[in-house]
């Protein structure tokens, strides 16, 4: 009996250890890895508020340039980058579909991520 | 007297009607929930992005399958068990097969999605290669030479193929709920979750069930564990499968948001 539950706990025991090595090397990727290219016009975007994507002028937090500043080098919101930005684009992309509107991509990667320079 | 020999009926599900008649049952089952799909959601991907996540549906719909039909020679006596265990691992291998054309075929025909594979990649897509990882293991050491070289005595077999089948899954039901693309609302939640402890009851009812007399309480075959439960009871077991079913669900949910 107690070496059944020796066994067991020896393995919650690695289990753990291998866990906790997951996470934290996860975070870490999360934090370095560098954000997918993504293509984005303004002008296709001019029907939208600007401060739906732009809060930083209404809030006040954040800087002046660049979404990325902030979502990707603040330790307390670059973990959320993915679901920050999907959760922002492809949302708004697909509640415009759920309503019969005109909209961009929802789920093809590649329609939005590719060099912001090419259309 | 053994249930198998009150009712041998080896010869029933040979006939071709019989046979024909499932085969075209587990057809509609398996395309259904995708063509439902497509035809009430309105927001497609388009090209080969729906047929691929056609695929996916299917082989979670083939997976669900697998744990119903497993345990089918208790619950069907009609159709002779022997026929289920080779059927249960040409449709798991047909399970592989389909997950793998659902994950590679995006991987191949959409490059940016070997983002998916890192480990910064999101929680609904790891769960999916564990689940993807889980299946594979589960129809390797299925093979003979190999499941007695890996597991040796049956019990070791049969313990790791039930803890990793549920766990792969619940790994799948999180990945097709939380990737959002067909599912973005409570209600989805709810229902697979729903489907899914329903197919789980079910499968450990018809597994440990004859060891617990639990099957046959609840289904009432057995008249003298019957008459000892009562009717009572039943309402108090289906309302526990119900809660642990919102449990389930809501835990899900809240995890995911």
């Amino acid at each position: 009996m107690w070496r059944q539950i020796s066994w067991a706990a020896g393995l919650l025991l690695i289990f753990a250890a291998l866990g906790s090595a997951f996470l934290s090397a996860r975070e870490e990727s999360l934090r370095e890895a560098p954000l997918l290219d993504v293509y984005f016009a303004h002008k296709d975007h001019n029907k939208v508020g600007c401060a739906n994507c732009h809060h930083n002028y209404v809030d006040g937090t954040g800087r002046q340039y660049g979404c990325y500043q902030c979502h990707k080098e603040d330790e307390t919101v670059n973990l959320l980058v993915e679901e920050q930005f999907h959760g922002l684009c492809r949302d708004c992309h697909r509640d415009l579909k759920h309503a019969g509107k005109e909209s961009g991509p929802v789920r093809q990667c590649g329609a939005c991520h590719k060099p912001d320079t090419q259309p | 007297m053994t249930y198998k020999n009150k009712k041998p009926e080896a010869a029933k599900h040979k006939t071709l009607s019989l046979l024909l008649f499932f085969l075209g049952s587990l057809c509609v089952y398996l395309l259904m929930p995708y063509l439902s799909l497509l035809f009430f959601e309105p927001v497609l991907a388009g090209s080969y992005w729906d047929l691929l996540n056609g695929v996916g549906f299917v082989a979670f719909g083939l997976c669900i399958y697998l744990f119903i039909e497993r345990a089918r020679p208790r619950s069907w006596p009609k159709l002779k068990g022997d026929l289920f265990y080779w059927w249960h691992r040409l449709l798991a291998f047909a399970l592989l097969l389909l997950s793998s054309i659902h994950g590679f075929g995006f991987l191949i025909l959409e490059p940016v999605t070997w983002e998916y594979l890192s480990l910064r990649s999101p929680w609904y897509m790891l769960c999916a290669w564990l689940a993807w990882l889980f299946f594979v293991y589960l129809c390797l050491a299925s093979i003979r030479p190999l499941k007695q070289r890996l597991h040796g005595g049956f019990l070791s077999f049969r313990f790791s193929h039930a803890l990793l089948s549920i766990l792969a899954l619940v790994a799948c039901l999180y990945h097709v709920v939380a990737a959002g693309f067909y599912f973005d609302r409570y209600a989805a939640w709810a229902l697979f979750s729903l489907l899914l402890v329903l197919v789980v009851s079910y499968y450990a009812l018809n597994r440990l069930g004859p060891k617990l007399s639990f099957s046959k309480i609840l289904f009432g075959r057995d008249s003298k564990a019957h008459s000892q439960v009562g009717t009572s009871v039943k309402p108090i077991l289906f309302i526990g499968l119900v809660l642990l079913c919102v449990l389930f669900s809501g835990g899900l949910y809240v995890a995911a948001n």
